[in-house]
This record gives structure tokens, C-alpha cells and sequence, in this order.
């Protein structure tokens, strides 16, 4: 069976298209002309402008240094042709470093992009059942049902939650605090208002928060109370299948929200 | 004696001069307002409104008298003791708060309230909330009981189910106790569009 996703497209889908698009208008021009100047240069003012733009949302430094890095290496690789300063010898050190950049924060730039992914198929599963669009949209948390779990149980449900990416998990005195986001990025650790977050407390009460930026990100106003309360029936579930030693359920369940 | 009264005992009591003009009321048998003016260097309009203040609360009494055709007021203590007894639970806004709490609410389509959590505790510190339009629009923070704090938390959401005051009480573990503050906050939200009564 094949269902549509009812959220918006990630931004970062556009990356392959335009990736393609480039290098084609590249060999095009290449051929034409011999070297691909305009492509070159529209292709690194993509990358600068990707990284802008994620930078704006994820607010994590690494988009906008990689995407100036990898833009102007873009526009380095053409420019050298036209700038007497510029050459292959301060093209190599650009392109060296750029790559050592992309090394070194591959954990924060692939870490993001995971949760991300597994922030969309969360939402993709509790929006499965909201057939309702009266949007009804409150910052407040849904106080979403009374459980039992011991803290050992719900500490260890952060924890294989959190080693998966599927969230980034706090744990608190008090609370332990599931987060997720498809905007700011959970690893910049925001404040909690500005991200979605499952949190259970230690008398077993289990609420949930939908930023605003995630709840636009459907393309209906779906309503608000129901899908709060079928993300909790997620997170009850998953949790569910924790204690019972069922892990790998978890991600069945999960992958299956991939569309 | 009322908690208006009180006030404006109270108001009156705190003046500087007003043991000065008492001590005169205790030592004279009666006085005017002249007179006490200029024993005390007062305004004579001041010493004139204490005194028909202090008349109008019944601790004074007045009576008309002429000198030279010219008609003036004399005042006389009525009592020599003043008993300031208040009772406050006259002001306890509902008495018979059960018949309120019947009445159904959930949260309003578009309030732009803003309530703050208390860390991760579930319930919320205090709620933001709007007032004014245009430039004069400014906002205004109420800082929240544990028990007010709690029973929002389980506000229905603005597309959900009513519930009664009384449910969502009983939801968020809040005690009957608590009925009078639960729904003095009701009642204050209400009044800014932030809770929608069935």
C-alpha cells in the first residue's frame, strides 16, 4: 500500500536535483565553450545559499561553514582561470580544507540529518491516524495519559532511543525528555518551547509538545489534539515494546513511517 | 465593618495630623473645622474634609450652629473607641463555588497566550497573555499556583472536547480545596479570550 506522506518535503531533497542539474548545465557549457564558468559559479552560490538557508533553520554553525566552504571552493575552482592570484596551488589547500571541515563535522552534520530523518517518520506514524484538519494549534504540552514504567525502564528507553538517533534524549532528575525536531536542531539543545519533545516524569505522566515550525511543516492543519495524542501513542508503544525486550519493533515500526 | 470602609478608615488614620485632630476631639467637648485648622496649622480645607470623612463613617457627629447669623458646623466624638473588625471571607469570590465548576471549557482557537512550564514538571509556572491593540498592545505575565499551574496544564486544546471545571480538576489532581483560585483564574482568562465556556 502506498501512502503519501502528509508532511511538506525536506528542504534538503532539493540537494541531488540541483546536484544534477549543475553538473549537467556544466557539461553543456563545457562543451560549448570549453570551461563551465556560469555553471561553476551558480553551482557555488547554490551551495552558499543551501548553507544560509539550513543554517536558518537547523541554527547549527556547520551548514553555513560548509556551505561557504564548498561554495567558494566551487567558485575557486573557475575563478583561477580569471584571477591572476588565484591558481591550483591555492585551489588544493581550499579543497583540502573544505574536505578536513567536512570530516570533522560529519558527526554533527550526519547525526542532525538522521534525527531529522527520524523526526519525519515519528510524525509521518502519529499523523497516520488524524484524518481531522481544524488546526487548533496551542504551544502548550498535551498532557497525554498516566502510565507505569520504573526509572530504570524509562532511563533505558532514553538511552536505546537516543543511541538509535531516533531522538535526542535528556534525562532530568525528574523527567526524562525524548526530543525532536524538523527545524532547530535537537543537538544545539534549545529551548525546549522551540522543539517537539515526548517528556515522562517520574509519577508515570507522559506529555507532549509540538513546535509550531514542526506542526506547519504538515500540509493540512491537522488537528492539533489528535495528533498530539497519537504521537503519545507512539511513544507509548515504542515504550512498550522496549519493556518487553522488542527493540527491534521499534524499528520496523519506524521505518515504515519512511515516505 | 466592610472592607471599603476599613479602606477609607484606614486612608484617613494614616494622615499625619490625624491623632493631632483626635486628641483635640478628646479634649474638647466639641470643635470646628476653623478651629482645629488653626490649633494644628492644617489647610482649613483639609481639617474640614477629615472631619465630615470621620462624620460620614460615624465616628463624629455634627451639629449646625450660628454665630452672627453665619451658619457653621461643630464636631463631637459619637465614641471614644474605634473597633476595626473585618471579616475576609466576605470576599472569597464564589461561596458556593460547586455550581461553577459544572460549567465546560477548553482552550480558545488562537488565544496567543503563552504558558511557561515549570522546567519539566507537568504544569505550568505562569501564562503570557496579550492586552491592548496596536501600538499600546503590551504584555502581561501571571505567575500561576502549583494548583492553577497544574489544572492548566490540562486544559482541553483548543479543538478538543469540553470539559468541566470540575473534570479537569479532577484530572490534574487538584484538590476541591482549591476551587476558589482555580476559578478565579478561569474567570480572569475568560475575560481575556484565552478560555472558551461552552
Amino acid at each position: 500500500m502506498i501512502r503519501k506522506s502528509k508532511l511538506r518535503g525536506p528542504i534538503g531533497r532539493v540537494g541531488p536535483y540541483a546536484v544534477t542539474v549543475f553538473i549537467s548545465l556544466g557539461l553543456i557549457e563545457a562543451v560549448i565553450t570549453g570551461k563551465p564558468p556560469y555553471s561553476a559559479f551558480a553551482f557555488g552560490g547554490f551551495f552558499i545559499v543551501l548553507g544560509i538557508v539550513e543554517y536558518h533553520r537547523t541554527k547549527l554553525i556547520t551548514y553555513l561553514m560548509l556551505g561557504l566552504l564548498f561554495g567558494t571552493g566551487t567558485w575557486h575552482s573557475m575563478a583561477r582561470f580569471f584571477v591572476s592570484f588565484l591558481s591550483l596551488e591555492t585551489y588544493i589547500p581550499h579543497v583540502i580544507v573544505s574536505l578536513g571541515a567536512l570530516v570533522l563535522t560529519w558527526p554533527v552534520f550526519y547525526g542532525n540529518e538522521k534525527l531529522e530523518s527520524n523526526a519525519r517518520k515519528l510524525f509521518n506514524l502519529a499523523s497516520e491516524h488524524v484524518h481531522e484538519a481544524s488546526n487548533g494549534f496551542t504551544d502548550r504540552p498535551y498532557s497525554a495519559c498516566k502510565t507505569e514504567y520504573t526509572r530504570e525502564e524509562i532511563r533505558g528507553f532514553a538511552r536505546f532511543m537516543g543511541g538509535k538517533e531516533i531522538v535526542k534524549s535528556i534525562v532530568q532528575e525528574k523527567a526524562v525528555v525524548l526530543a525532536f525536531s524538523m527545524g532547530i536542531s535537537p543537538l544545539k539543545e534549545p529551548d525546549l518551547q522551540q522543539i517537539s519533545y515526548v517528556s515522562f516524569d517520574n509519577e508515570g505522566n507522559i506529555s507532549v509538545h509540538i513546535s509550531e515550525y514542526d506542526y506547519n511543516r504538515f500540509k493540512q492543519e491537522l488537528t492539533f489534539d489528535q495528533l498530539c495524542a497519537s504521537l503519545g501513542d507512539v511513544f507509548m508503544r515504542f515504550l512498550e515494546y522496549y519493556k518487553k525486550g522488542l527493540e527491534g519493533r521499534i524499528i520496523i515500526e519506524l521505518k515504515s513511517g519512511a515516505k | 465593618m466592610d472592607f471599603e470602609t476599613a479602606a477609607k478608615l484606614g486612608a484617613y488614620f494614616s494622615k499625619d495630623y490625624a491623632e493631632e485632630v483626635f486628641r483635640l476631639l478628646v479634649n474638647y467637648k466639641d470643635i470646628s473645622a476653623s478651629e482645629v485648622a488653626s490649633r494644628l496649622n492644617l489647610h482649613i480645607q483639609t481639617a474640614q474634609d477629615f472631619l465630615e470623612a470621620m462624620t460620614s463613617l460615624g465616628i463624629l457627629i455634627k451639629k449646625e450652629v450660628y454665630e452672627k447669623k453665619r451658619p457653621y458646623f461643630r464636631y463631637s466624638l459619637k465614641k471614644k473607641k474605634i473597633a476595626m473588625d473585618i471579616d475576609l471571607a466576605s470576599l472569597l469570590k464564589q461561596k458556593q463555588p460547586e455550581g461553577k465548576l459544572s460549567k465546560k471549557i477548553r482552550e480558545s482557537k488562537d488565544s496567543e497566550a503563552r504558558f511557561t512550564t515549570a522546567r519539566y514538571d507537568p504544569y505550568f509556572s505562569s501564562v503570557v497573555i496579550w492586552i491592548g491593540e496596536g501600538r499600546d498592545r503590551k504584555e502581561r505575565k501571571i505567575n500561576l499556583t502549583i494548583p492553577q499551574g497544574k489544572f492548566l496544564f490540562h486544559l482541553p486544546f483548543p479543538t478538543a472536547e469540553f470539559l468541566t471545571i470540575a473534570e479537569i480538576m479532577q484530572k490534574s489532581g487538584v484538590h476541591k480545596i482549591h476551587s476558589p483560585e482555580i476559578l478565579d483564574i478561569v474567570e480572569l482568562l475568560e475575560n481575556y479570550g484565552v478560555i472558551k465556556v461552552k
